[in-house]
């Protein structure tokens, strides 16, 4: 802490209803000058409510907000920025079809007027200055935004909500979205902040990652604030035990330090090359998890989009063993019992806009059609309903809309529509990407589940603990290549792998 | 589960406006509409729109366009019946469908290949196709052996369009054919993504339009006993117009269903006909079903978008 303890910012009794249900009731919160404070919470706990107030998003229902003293009533996100509060939220609001110098300073571009008309030349100078301000390599400002990739996107975003000059920093899930370079340049940061005497107020899941940043950390349940407690003086579980309210069950990743997979090659790829990795080889063995980690820019993404043929390879085989058919097109490799669970939850895997019936139905097609190519309703609404039942998606019947459904339950319907199936290949890419550890545990039961039925794994992750916890193999890729294998029982560390890596 | 009001009006929306019409125009013509004649005059209304529909409702759902269709229904007419002078009854049948599923394959083909928007591709075609007729036809009417006169009895043609019509609605509501083209229409990254060919369903798509053009164009040249260059002059906007009034989303996608297009093909055939039994002048009768298709169109969004709204809220409590 920086000096004398100075208020920054506080909120007192804050209410907001959606209908009848309370998604936060009486939450008060204060914040400290030069304090990096952390918000955790499962799914529909309340903490992008509360953050939806701050940054004007949302119009609360009663209570009070003071921000530097004075009473802060914002109208919408630009009115939080004239009080230098900036917000990065966890859904992407950027346009897509707007340079991204322009989308930094979305509507704040009167300063860059001359005569009627903006100064572009001005703007993307002064966009391109804070990417260097804040030690983030340059982006071509004068691009169009819909060409970023997601990770990128969200630097977007958090550059946009650094240039107002923010005394109160808020961030909705950055990290998940970021791979680990980014990461550090994030914790950067915010370490600058705090040496600053400004305020960070952050969100994630990731309960150590947060012990590691924040100083303290406010924990909500069921639109409440529980509790909060200093850093130092706590450990993941008790934070864990506080967010879940009660003990959560078993162990989160699999006990046992050694590899363990059957001798059946069932997924075989040569020599793989891509725009975005070249020359990848690997064999994958019936019940494996095979983990694959890498800074962006790495290609593990772009790897398992190839590995489905969504995206075009340009050189090598993905040969399936047992019937020695070569993948080709997605619709072929879904027939070879091969099944993807894409990165991007709302954008690649689900209409988020349809029902929970059709979006499982989508995966699961195969397993619907009759004679005739009659997809029986009895038979879709019988595999929707055992989706639901199977992974506890918490819904009132699977005519509801995906949009009506938290994070967690999003994933849950993502992937429960795959596992049903009697697949032999699964890819995960970042399977437990904005869940609560709730669901994250739940999720890895359901792996390793599947695991002792004989599904290979492939999964594709940025966070490190989640493929040290899981994984039977690691495949560590540096820049488009496999830089290292390793195996569980050579045990891997995180220091390890970040010496390949970087 | 238990129905509040938008869930149950958003299914019921369609027939509300049918039945509404319907109570309107019996009104105002003192049950002039309800002689056998006149329902059979409506049922020939409704049988072109009903069928462009049953196979443009394929393109819609994936949120494409398909502007071709009159100019493709004059086409098949056209080909169809100089072809048949020489090679008979049918000939004349295979051709017009092989014609109509030909260009609508050609369709599908450009949009998918060549990444081009289908709003762009099919009123190219429609310009095309209507000038193809013309140079074909020489702005001459040329008319058809008698058996193909046939084709007009209603005895007929109303079983024809039946089975026509039950095929259509069990592909769209009950096979992949259907069950894609709506995934498509939602989101068509997350179809690629689940392994939806999508080349492959936009040019089924095409294709089935492009059938329903040939089958329309059958009964066209049926029903005028010869060819005339004028055949099926803006059918596609009537079938755009049946289509959206009857509730199936502009934008494609899981709202799209068989039962709309039939609503909304019987609604407007009502309009029209009511319209014409109230002596209503054909420019005034224009121009009262553009008002109507803007109130219904703002309407029909306007329920759905309640519908989503009470599905998050509910979900939320």
């Amino acid at each position: 802490m920086n000096g004398a303890e100075k208020t920054i910012f506080r909120a007192e009794h804050m209410k907001k209803y959606f209908g009848a249900t309370h998604a936060n009731d009486d939450v008060s919160i204060t914040l400290e000058a030069g304090e990096v404070r952390g918000l955790i919470g499962e799914n529909g706990s309340g903490k992008s409510t509360l953050i939806s107030m701050i940054a004007g998003l949302a119009p609360k229902d009663s209570g009070e907000m003071t921000m530097n003293g004075a009473a802060y009533l914002p109208e919408n996100p630009i009115d939080a920025g004239d009080h230098k509060i900036g917000t990065v939220v966890q859904e992407l609001g950027l346009v897509d079809g707007l340079p991204i110098g322009v989308n930094i300073f979305l509507g704040r571009t009167q300063r860059f007027e001359k005569g009627g008309v903006l100064d572009m030349k001005a703007l993307y100078k002064a966009a391109a200055e804070q990417f260097e301000k804040w030690n983030f390599p340059v982006f071509p400002v004068q691009s169009m935004t819909g060409s970023l990739s997601v990770e990128e996107k969200k630097i977007v975003e958090l550059i946009r909500a650094l240039s107002i000059g923010p005394d109160l920093l808020i961030l909705d899930e950055i990290t998940q979205a970021l791979s680990l370079n980014y990461r550090d340049i994030l914790f950067e940061v915010i370490k600058k902040f705090r040496n600053d005497g400004k305020t960070v107020l952050m969100v994630t899941h990731d309960v150590e990652e947060m012990i590691e940043v924040t100083d303290s950390i406010t924990i909500m349940r069921d639109g409440k604030i529980v509790g909060t407690c200093r850093c130092d003086e706590v450990s993941p579980d008790d934070v864990k035990r506080m967010m879940v309210g009660r003990d959560l069950e078993g162990a989160y990743y699999r006990s046992d330090q050694k590899e363990s997979f059957e001798d059946e090659v069932v997924l075989s790829v040569k020599g793989l090359t891509s725009d975005a990795f070249e020359g990848i080889s690997f064999d994958l063995h019936r019940g494996e998890i095979l983990g694959f980690c890498g800074l962006s820019g790495a290609g593990i993404h772009e790897l398992a989009e190839t590995l489905f043929a969504v995206r075009p390879s340009q050189a090598g085989t993905i040969r399936l063993t047992q019937t020695g058919a070569v993948v080709k097109s997605p619709r072929q490799a879904m027939l070879e019992k091969m099944g993807y669970v894409p990165k991007d939850r709302d954008k690649q895997a689900l209409m988020v806009n349809d029902s929970i019936e059709d979006n499982v139905c989508l995966a699961a097609v195969d397993m619907t059609e009759g004679k005739l190519g009659f997809l029986s309703p009895k038979r879709r609404r019988e595999v929707s309903k055992r989706v639901v039942q199977k992974f506890e998606v918490k819904t009132k019947g699977i005519a509801q809309v995906i949009s009506g459904l938290s994070g967690g339950n999003r994933q849950k319907v993502n992937l429960g529509r795959w596992m049903i199936q009697d697949k032999e290949v699964l890819i995960l890419d970042c399977p437990t990407r904005g869940v609560d550890v709730g669901v994250k545990s739940y999720i890895y039961r359901s792996m390793l589940e599947a695991k002792k039925q004989g599904v290979a794994m492939i999964v594709v992750s940025d966070e490190l603990p989640e493929l040290i916890g899981m994984a039977d193999t690691l495949m560590v890729m540096k820049a488009g290549k496999l830089a290292a294998v390793m195996k569980r029982s050579e045990v891997f560390t995180e220091e390890k792998i970040i010496e390949v890596m970087l | 589960m238990k129905k509040d009001f938008w869930t149950f009006f958003q299914r019921l929306f369609p027939f509300v406006g049918l039945i509404v019409i319907i109570v309107i125009f019996t009104i105002i013509n003192q049950g002039n509409m309800w002689s056998a004649t006149n329902l059979l005059t409506v049922i020939s209304i409704m049988i072109p729109l009903c069928l462009g529909g049953g196979g443009m409702v394929f393109v819609a759902a994936q949120g494409s366009t398909d502007l071709s269709m009159g100019s493709l229904v004059a086409l098949c007419g056209t080909i169809a019946g100089i072809a048949s002078m020489s090679l008979g009854f049918w000939a004349f049948i295979l051709i017009s469908l092989g014609v109509g599923i030909g260009v609508g394959i050609l369709n599908g083909v450009i949009i998918s290949k060549c990444k081009v928007s289908s709003l762009m591709v099919t009123l190219a075609m429609l310009i095309a196709l209507r000038a193809l007729v013309a140079f074909i036809t020489n702005g001459q009417v040329f008319f058809v052996d008698q058996q193909i006169l046939m084709l007009n009895r209603m005895e007929i043609k109303l079983p024809i369009f039946l089975g026509v019509i039950a095929l259509m609605w069990y592909l769209f509501e009950y096979t992949k054919i259907g069950y894609f083209s709506r995934c498509m229409g939602e989101n068509q990254t997350v179809g690629k993504f689940a392994g939806i060919s999508v080349a492959k369903y936009q040019i089924l798509g095409f294709a089935l339009s492009g059938a329903m053009a040939g089958m329309i164009g059958i009964f066209t040249v049926g029903n005028i006993g010869g060819i005339s260059p004028t055949m099926g002059n803006f059918l596609e906007l009537q079938v755009m117009i049946a289509m959206f009034v009857g509730g199936v989303p502009v934008t494609g996608g899981a709202g799209s269903k068989f039962y709309k297009v039939v609503v909304g093909a019987l609604m407007l055939a009502f309009l029209q006909n009511g319209l014409t039994v109230s002596r209503v002048s054909a420019e005034m009768s224009e121009l009262i079903q553009g008002i109507i298709l803007i109130c219904v169109v703002f309407f029909g969004l306007f329920v759905r978008q309640k519908y989503i709204q009470r599905q998050i809220a509910r979900e939320l409590q």
